[in-house]
């Protein structure tokens, strides 16, 4: 089995669009949206889900006024500044606590009690391609890595049971906590880029990631005519670091006018520049 | 009294980047002291649209706990104390290790131990918050976060960014925000004035708009929208704006130029003269909010 996965660590560089269109040129894959944050593969897939269960949340403290004696010691104890007070009492910030509970067992008189979120949920379902976990995570919601680590749990059991060989993720943007949880121990990283400073300078952060964790990427430049200049510098960067360049595709409105179809590119315009340029691609992330 | 205006969407590569970076310039030509806050860490990007000069670097630092495995008895009151499972223990062949990567740093587990040295902190880098001066105008600057590659905690280093920006003189606080609905976006925004959400008007960057406007608006936040890349497809979007009550303030057409402009990591509000104007609205109209907003918390 090999697991493949879409980081960007840029947003917006084109990562669903291609997980998409690889879904579509797939032959037995299951897919796997790891970007619970804004999950938006399921938009072109189209999953008919046959399973949904509630994904339960982080924990935050709650202060029970009428037990509260306002002595103040959670506040001295609570690392993440999230305990404050004014003359209505003491209060927990439902956005600075972390659930560490250490508020509860500290406070002398039984005033603070967790509660947990059951807002995220996580789904299984069949797409026209394959099989797919994806998940939502409750607004406002803590434990997005916990959340990807499960989608992935889930893909790799669906992938045995259906005897698929490839898992296909569309991992979210940045460096941190859930893009981690999605390409630890995958086989292959493909980071879709852009040529534009930014998409440079996050191109060399989601590179020195994967490889701080040894992990085999890959290289795509999307939308490489915008500033063919930039586009230059980025083959450079790649080259100099020994990283292999899948290909360079243009920028096409085909792109958007799939996406409002609800289809996958290759699928909507397969005789476009891009779809082409997609198609080379799979073939070399499938052999490399 | 400083006020703060955060720049988030839940999709990434909206343009969040591009509204913070040209509204603060616009409120340092309008000669606002305005400090501008990179709190997107893992990806920090907004100070490449300035002319800088890096001027310090702080260490953010985690506290992180070590088992002294001579003074612990395995009891493992800290594993059962510790809430994200960072702490593992066998007790059969007296193995017991702290997992930096599941470690809140919260102090529960030393609270938890009996003993006397059984578990003591040591500090571990997780980022740093740099200080930049921009050249040409007399700010109080931009406050960058950064956080470490292969660290996984984002929020330390965001809360480190905002207590630092407590530290300078300014009147107007600008954030650009780290993308997503979950932990970094949400310690960046919660304590906001007011939020501009930055969408794009496809049928992904709807979806998102969508999911982070319900937060926002769960977290009892102002929110107003920037719509990028307007022209095609907005009408949906607008309408379900409208049917929200969120009001619009500002629709960036596709433009090829601005495409260039960004990729080479220059302003609009200094190359595109019908941009600089849009920002200028937008900041009148900032500007007005803040003062109705005044006016209301005075009575």
């Amino acid at each position: 089995m090999q697991q493949i996965t879409i980081v960007s660590g840029k947003g917006g560089t084109g990562k669903t669009s291609f997980t998409s269109a690889f879904a579509a040129l797939s032959k037995d894959a299951v897919f796997a949206d790891c970007d619970v944050d804004a999950a938006n593969l399921y938009l072109t897939l189209n999953p008919e889900n046959y399973h949904e269960e509630v994904f339960p949340g982080s924990k935050t403290a709650v202060i029970d006024q009428n037990r509260c004696t306002q002595c103040g010691i959670c506040e001295a104890y609570c690392r993440f500044d999230a305990i404050s007070s004014d003359s209505d009492g003491f209060h927990i910030s439902e956005f600075s606590c972390e659930g560490c509970e250490l508020c509860m067992k500290v406070c002398p008189h039984q005033a603070i009690y967790m509660e947990q979120s059951m807002d995220s949920r996580w789904f299984m379902g069949n797409t026209r391609f394959g099989p797919m976990v994806h998940a939502k995570l409750g607004v406002a919601e803590d434990l997005s890595g916990k959340l990807v680590t499960l989608v992935r749990d889930k893909a790799r059991k669906l992938a045995s049971e259906n005897a698929r060989h490839t898992i296909l993720i569309d991992g979210p943007p940045g460096i941190g906590c859930p893009v981690i949880a999605s390409i630890t121990g995958t086989d292959k990283v493909v980071v879709v880029t852009e040529p534009s400073k930014s998409g440079l300078h996050d191109l060399e952060r989601a590179v020195n990631l994967a490889k701080s964790f040894s992990l085999q990427l890959a290289v795509v430049i999307n939308k490489y005519d915008i500033n063919t200049s930039m586009a230059r510098v980025l083959e450079k960067y790649c080259d100099a670091n020994n990283i292999t360049l899948l290909g360079k595709v243009p920028f096409n409105t085909v792109m958007v006018d799939a996406m409002v179809q609800q289809k996958s590119v290759v699928e909507y315009a397969p005789q476009s520049n891009v779809s082409r340029e997609i198609r080379k691609i799979w073939k070399k992330i499938d052999s490399y | 009294m400083s006020y703060t205006i955060a720049v988030a969407s839940g999709k990434g590569g909206t343009g969040k980047t591009t509204v913070a970076g040209n509204l603060f310039h616009t409120f340092l030509k309008q000669g606002a002291k305005a400090l501008l806050l990179d709190c997107d860490v893992e990806e920090p990007n907004a100070g490449l649209f300035f002319n800088t000069t890096l001027t310090s670097k702080i260490v953010v630092e985690q506290q992180l706990p070590e088992i002294v495995t001579s003074n612990c008895t395995f009891c493992g009151r800290c594993t059962e104390a510790c809430a994200f499972n960072a702490i593992l223990m066998v007790k059969s062949i007296a193995h017991i290790k702290v997992m930096p990567e599941l470690c809140h740093s919260c102090g529960a587990c030393i609270y938890a131990c009996p003993e006397h040295g059984a578990i003591v902190e040591y500090p571990k880098t997780l980022g740093q918050v740099n200080s930049y001066e921009i050249r040409d105008f007399s700010s109080p600057g931009i406050l960058e976060g950064e956080l470490k590659i292969g660290e996984a905690m984002a929020v330390p280093v965001i809360k480190q960014v905002k207590k630092h920006a407590s530290k300078l003189n300014h009147e107007f606080r600008i954030i650009d925000a780290p993308p997503g609905t979950s932990c970094p976006a949400m310690e960046t925004i919660h304590n906001a004035d007011y939020v501009i959400l930055v969408a794009e008007p496809t049928p992904y960057g709807i979806n998102d708009l969508k999911i982070m406007l319900q937060t926002a608006l769960k977290m009892r936040l102002n929110v107003g929208v920037v719509i990028n890349r307007s022209d095609k497809g907005s009408e949906e979007l607008e309408q379900y704006l409208d049917e929200n009550n969120v009001e619009v303030l500002m629709k960036i057409p596709f433009d090829k130029r601005i495409a260039a402009a960004y990729s080479e990591g220059n302003l609009l509000t200094e190359h595109i003269p019908e941009v600089e104007e849009k920002f200028r609205m937008l900041y009148h109209s900032l500007i007005n909010k803040i003062r109705i907003n005044a006016t209301n918390n005075h009575r």
